[in-house]
């Protein structure tokens, strides 16, 4: 669900207050029975998707269906019978996403590599081609793999019901853009739902939202016009872009996955804390720790971890793999794959070489943390080139400017001030220094050994962001970035 | 006290939007000053109580007109009631009809995006109607109009900072402050930050504008009055896609009313210097040439505006 869209609320508002009403007056009539919530929340979740996308509602309900009665079936067999029943399910799933996602990536961009591939192929291809991902396809894929998954190797292996079922997968507010939950953190409050409504879940899922709004429309949305993408030539450029991108695709995704646990909370749902202040990291490990959280702890739980095995030894080259894997699952093209093995590498340079770096850094430096901060940091921005840009050629380009001493000129630097002169430039400076101020508290709470968000969370202070919000929210709302994948 | 808690965030809610919407509709915001334009262009319009001609269309009429050169050549009152395209047609035709007494001239100039629309609406269609008091004007779905009403107490950090430019700068609020004069006509000239292209008109006037045009013909001679249209003039490309798509558009516009253009150009013009900051906007110079056309034109077309004899040999 798009929450930055006026149609995900107005649906939703269409919805709920027909619904709520007849709750209402058939409580009183005592006719309201409690099973009646949960066919609610499913019928709310699935025509809010359906507003969202029919194509991908379809696919989305096939495959629910299919996945359901499969892992009912395989709960009823035992050892190896029931692993091979999960494995068909698994390649059934990943299938969905490879041909959604992956096929264009796979005819163009790998085959393409060593032979011609016809411009039209896609007219000759017995399956029809979409130009376009499903919304959520990645997300909730995950998802139902990790439930086949924890599924089989649960001790009790109790049937699920249907509703349970659509509801777990199709739970609105994170089904696009996740957090991605797992079957022991999500289940138990999704099974037999009932809607709390209680004074507690409102406040705490409004400063969630607040502060999922601020984040999204106040920070990310008046920060992405004035990242340029076309300019390659100027090193200056290429950094500043690179490092707004970075401001951005956090307060863009993390805003959004707090807007989702805002909602969830007032249905009386906790779902994961998804970020957890990853500019504060001090290293590449540290930062995977804080970013993403959900599908981080799903590449180490669902492939880093089966694919090594008892194989120790060899556990850097699967966190490698692992990495490029994550990479590739952000988008079907190159860039990604580098991003993924970039950090990648990054962890296994952290494995080898940091202890000694450390010591080092330590006897000349009074303060190594901020080192290691401001390492930690630019490297995550120098990613972050490889992550917003798509186009192979113009990123080869960008890291050949980088790499060109003369790239950068003071007149380039001039060129790069004068590009945000004038009311864009205040703006661009305002929203800088509200991200910057943002990042600064969420770093003293971390320094504190307190909770990342809790400074936002407060009281008066999630009141004063929503207020913000209302007055400072950018025009034009971007798009969600993670939305694309 | 948990139900107190939860009051302080429909104040707070509530509190600033309505901050916004004031700021919005009242103070500083783009909307604030299509509603006043508006407002001072009804009044305006008042104040005339015999015959005139009403020149109506978006900005592609308020920034294109010298009402006072028209006026000196026609001897009859001129008024400029361009506003804005982005109102749609649905939002336009209506809100400029109330302004047609018996013996009116209603010039209707409308740029291109109103003639090429499938459902008379556009962005400013829904929060137009809400400032001029009438919400919902020209059958906005409900989904827009709400969206477009929660929208106008929402400010922007851009607009705030225009307006802090404008208080330091000149020590007044309104930024798109553009005085008219006592005929309604725009008074600045903007500049144009971007390159020039000339552009396309890549198809003929909808089906659907032809009708409520049609319609809004007959309400005008409800009124008593007398509906003209006009191509605007653009700057835009004369090639053969365009010039079919214009010259179509004009005679589909002919069927329904007097239509004023320059047979040969369609009012395509390839002269950037013309024009001012967009394709439709001219120059306060070039403001003058496209009135004197007009004139020529209202004379030439419409009876009423014929010169006399005596006129004629001046």
């Amino acid at each position: 669900m798009n929450f930055s869209e006026f149609s995900f609320w107005w649906v939703l508002l269409l919805f709920c207050v027909p619904f709520f009403t007849v709750r209402m007056v058939a409580k009183s009539f005592n006719l309201w029975r409690p099973a009646f919530d949960a066919v609610g929340l499913a019928a709310m979740s699935l025509i809010l998707f359906l507003n969202a996308s029919r194509a991908s509602f379809i696919v989305f309900g096939v495959e629910i269906l299919f996945n359901y009665f499969m892992v009912k079936w395989m709960l009823t067999k035992e050892g190896k019978q029931a692993r091979l029943i999960a494995a068909a399910i698994i390649i059934f799933d990943v299938g969905v996403l490879a041909y959604f996602k992956y096929l264009t990536f796979f005819v163009e961009g790998v085959i393409g590599l060593g032979t011609t591939v016809p411009e039209n192929w896609e007219a000759g291809f017995p399956l029809p081609v979409f130009n376009q991902i499903p919304p959520g396809v990645s997300f909730y894929t995950f998802q139902m793999v990790a439930f086949v998954v924890d599924s089989l190797k649960a001790r009790r292996k109790k049937p699920i019901g249907l509703l349970d079922y659509v509801n777990f997968v199709s739970f609105f507010p994170q089904i696009v853009a996740g957090p991605i939950e797992r079957r022991s953190a999500l289940l138990p409050q999704i099974s037999s739902f009932r809607f709390k409504f209680t004074a507690e879940n409102w406040d705490w899922g409004l400063r969630w939202l607040s502060l999922g709004l601020f984040m999204k429309f106040v920070l990310a949305d008046n920060i992405a016009p004035y990242i340029q993408m076309d300019q390659v030539a100027n090193a200056w450029l290429v950094w500043f872009s690179a490092f707004l991108f970075t401001l951005r695709i956090y307060f863009d995704f993390a805003g959004y996955s707090f807007m989702a646990l805002g909602i969830a909370r007032v249905l009386g749902v906790k779902l994961t804390v998804n970020f957890l202040a990853p500019y504060t990291s001090q290293s590449i490990n540290e930062f995977w720790r804080r970013w993403h959280v959900s599908l981080s702890t799903w590449f180490r739980d669902y492939v880093f971890l089966p694919l090594m095995g008892s194989r120790k030894s060899l556990a850097p080259a699967f966190l490698f793999v692992t990495f490029t894997l994550s990479g590739f699952w952000h988008g079907a093209a190159w860039n990604f794959i580098i991003w993924g093995a970039y950090h990648g590498a990054l962890l296994l340079l952290l494995r080898y070489a940091g202890r000694p770096f450390n010591r080092f850094v330590g006897r000349y430096v009074a303060r190594p943390q901020i080192v290691s901060w401001a390492m930690t940091f630019s490297a995550v921005v120098l990613g972050c080139l490889f992550f917003m840009e798509t186009n192979s050629g113009r990123l080869v380009a960008k890291i050949k400017t980088l790499i060109t001493p003369w790239a950068y000129s003071p007149s380039n630097f001039g060129e790069l001030i004068a590009r945000f002169e004038g009311g864009g430039g205040i703006v661009l400076l305002l929203s800088l220094g509200l991200a910057i101020t943002f990042l600064l508290m969420e770093y003293w709470a971390v320094r504190q050994e307190r909770p990342e968000y809790e400074l936002f969370l407060h009281p008066w202070v999630s009141r004063a962001l929503l207020g913000m919000t209302i007055l400072f929210a950018a025009n034009a709302p971007s798009e969600f970035i993670y939305f694309d994948f | 006290m948990k139900n107190k808690r939860l009051l302080t965030w429909v104040l707070v809610a509530a509190g600033i939007w309505s901050a916004g919407f004031v700021y919005n509709v009242f103070i500083g915001g783009y909307p604030s000053w299509l509603r006043e334009m508006y407002g001072r262009k009804v009044a305006l319009a008042a104040e005339i109580d015999q015959p005139k001609i009403i020149i109506a269309g978006g900005s592609g009429a308020h920034y294109t007109i010298n009402s006072e050169v028209m006026e000196a050549e026609l001897g009859v009152p001129v008024i400029n009631f361009g506003t804005n395209g982005g109102i749609g047609l649905n939002v336009l035709l209506p809100s400029v009809l109330d302004q047609v007494n018996p013996g009116d001239t209603m010039l209707l100039i409308p740029e291109y995006p109103l003639l090429l629309t499938d459902d008379g609406l556009d962005d400013l269609s829904a929060s137009f109607g809400m400032m001029i008091g009438r919400p919902g004007l020209g059958g906005v779905p409900a989904h827009d109009l709400a969206h477009n009403f929660l929208q106008l107490g929402v400010p922007s950090l851009q607009a705030l900072v225009r307006t802090g430019q404008d208080v330091v700068r000149e020590g007044r609020f309104d930024y798109y402050g553009d005085p008219l004069t006592q005929r309604g006509d725009a008074t600045i000239e903007i500049p144009r930050q971007a390159d020039w292209w000339k552009m396309r008109i890549r198809s003929q006037v909808s089906d659907y504008a032809v009708e409520r045009l049609q319609q809004f013909a007959d309400e005008v001679e409800a009124r008593g009055g007398t509906l003209v249209l006009s191509l605007p003039w653009l700057y835009g490309s004369t090639e053969e896609e365009t010039i079919n798509n214009v010259q179509a558009t004009a005679n589909a516009l002919s069927e329904i009313a007097v239509t004023l253009y320059d047979p040969e150009t369609l009012n395509i013009q390839t002269d950037s210097d013309l024009f001012a900051d967009t394709h439709y906007h001219l120059k306060i110079s070039a403001r003058v040439l496209r009135s004197q056309q007009l004139v020529e034109e209202l004379q030439a077309s419409v009876p009423a505006f014929q010169p006399t004899a005596s006129e004629a040999t001046q």
